[in-house]
């Protein structure tokens, strides 16, 4: 459809916003309608009638097949994965994730994020020791907290969007823990293997262990010569989360690849990440002692 | 699979991120469309709050046919129809109203819809219902003509009708203010 005038396109142009509130409001609700329409099962009279030998079958149902679940969880190995892509999809879904970035070398991270959905919050933690700053992007509080390890103190600002574009953007881009945000930016060149090496995956237990390699340009570089990156990823072997991933890179093909950096990957509870916003800013909301849940969040 | 697919996929399995990530992806789109309907922004929040827990109560026993984006528009026009039905008298009170749409002047919505927006609806909003829903679903809900003589069930050619008719009146009405 192409628009014949300027009244049709200023139609078609037409944009307004939702408010935060009314997301939290609508959200809220129709979380409970879909939690609430998975609940509804037969109940009540239709179950008191059930004939008596459908009320043992079915516990014996149940049971068989968690026994089965078990047997198949124990004794079937893990499929390999062909790319990344189901790394991405592993942490599209994890409800509370911690992401620890270390330089190689080093025993301490230089950046710490947490960031939990249910929650809906995003905490940084950048430098070390006293030079620490955290950072707290506390949605459903509309606030920006940061504070500064050294001096204590702490900076509140009103925050008026659901996320920051650009946390959205880094979120949906796996937290930078993958190096493509999908499968049409990897090179055609590129590769990926399964690493047979035990010894390697020994080093995380219950990882399997893949490298993807290519070459990129060095674009910092005035020659904008080519620089060969490595990706080392030690995901999961059952739920392909990744546990850990790994940076390397060399300036020609011969050279050995370099170990930079690395970062390691937890899924904490939500009560773990609610502890320690508490701990580093004290009650999310000022006027509440009660944690402040957010849209979405089981009741 | 395509994105909507995949999401109402996830749905039906009891994956409630999906039900945030379509509820963001159509939330301004659908209240846009619900605004240029009713001319009241409090009255388009509700509708698309019904909307939404309406459609998160029942998606595991949905079949769509067509789009999901489709589907959520008809669901809002379909709920604001209700509406007018039950109040009949608000069709004739939007032409005469001109009034601005409620939460015009909120910061938070300023930025995008400014003046000529609010000039924009305030015109819509006195044209008959009829016309101004056609108007809307094909330029701000992109919906062919086909699709939304299969929504309003009427010809084609009648739903053309109302666009050519609605558009020559919102001229008019926009040179004499």
């Amino acid at each position: 459809m192409k628009p014949a005038d300027s009244l049709e396109r200023a139609i078609e142009q037409l944009h307004i916003k939702t408010k935060a509130e009314t997301d939290r409001r609508i959200l809220d609700d129709a979380f409970a309608a879909f939690l609430g329409s998975a609940s509804r099962a037969p109940s009540g009279a239709g179950a008191r009638q059930m004939p008596a030998i459908r009320r043992i079958a079915i516990p014996v149902g149940v049971a068989a097949a968690i026994l089965v679940a078990l047997i198949l969880f124990f004794t079937i190995p893990s499929r390999k994965i062909a790319s990344f892509g189901p790394v991405q999809t592993a942490l599209a879904k994890a409800e509370n994730i911690c992401i620890s970035t270390y330089r190689a070398g080093e025993a301490e991270p230089f950046q710490q994020i947490w960031s939990s959905k249910p929650l809906d919050l995003k905490l940084f933690k950048v430098g070390r020791g006293n030079q620490a700053q955290f950072t707290l992007w506390d949605v459903p509080n509309g606030a920006k907290k940061t504070k500064y390890v050294a001096s204590g103190f702490v900076q509140t600002e009103t925050i008026l969007e659901p996320m920051p574009a650009e946390l959205d953007k880094f979120e949906a881009e796996s937290f930078g823990l993958v190096p493509f945000s999908d499968a049409n930016g990897v090179p055609a060149e590129a590769q990926w293997s399964y690493l047979e090496d035990q010894k390697v995956a020994a080093a995380i237990p219950g990882a399997e262990v893949y490298d993807l390699t290519w070459a990129a340009t060095a674009e910092e570089t005035p020659s904008q010569t080519r620089i060969y990156r490595k990706w080392r990823l030690f995901a999961d072997a059952r739920s392909n989360r990744p546990k850990r991933v790994e940076w390397y890179s060399k300036r020609t093909p011969e050279d050995e690849y370099g170990f930079e950096i690395f970062s390691v990957v937890t899924y904490p509870g939500e009560s773990d990440v609610e502890n320690l916003v508490r701990n580093t800013f004290g009650p999310r909301s000022s006027d509440d002692p009660e944690y402040i849940s957010t849209p979405g969040a089981e009741r | 699979m395509p994105d909507d697919e995949r999401l109402i996929a996830q749905l039906k399995r009891g994956d409630k991120e999906a039900l945030r990530e379509i509820y963001m992806k159509y939330k301004d789109h659908l209240l846009t469309i619900a605004t240029s309907l009713l001319h009241d922004t409090s009255a388009a929040e509700d509708v698309l709050h019904d909307v939404f827990v309406s459609f998160a109560g029942s998606v595991r026993r949905l079949r769509i046919r067509g789009s999901l984006r489709n589907y959520l528009i008809a669901s809002v026009v379909n709920r604001i129809r209700d509406q007018f039905r039950k109040k009949r008298h608000h069709l004739v009170e939007l032409h005469e109203a001109g009034q601005v749409p409620a939460d015009s002047n909120d910061p938070e919505r300023s930025a995008e819809f400014n003046e000529e927006s609010k000039r924009l609806t305030d015109a819509l909003a006195r044209l008959p219902y009829e016309q101004r829903e056609t108007i809307i679903l094909h330029l701000n809900g992109r919906m062919k003509f086909k699709e939304i003589a299969q929504t309003q069930g009427i010809p084609i050619s009648t739903v053309q009708g109302r666009y050519r008719y609605g558009l020559d009146k919102l001229r008019t009405i926009l040179k004499e203010r």
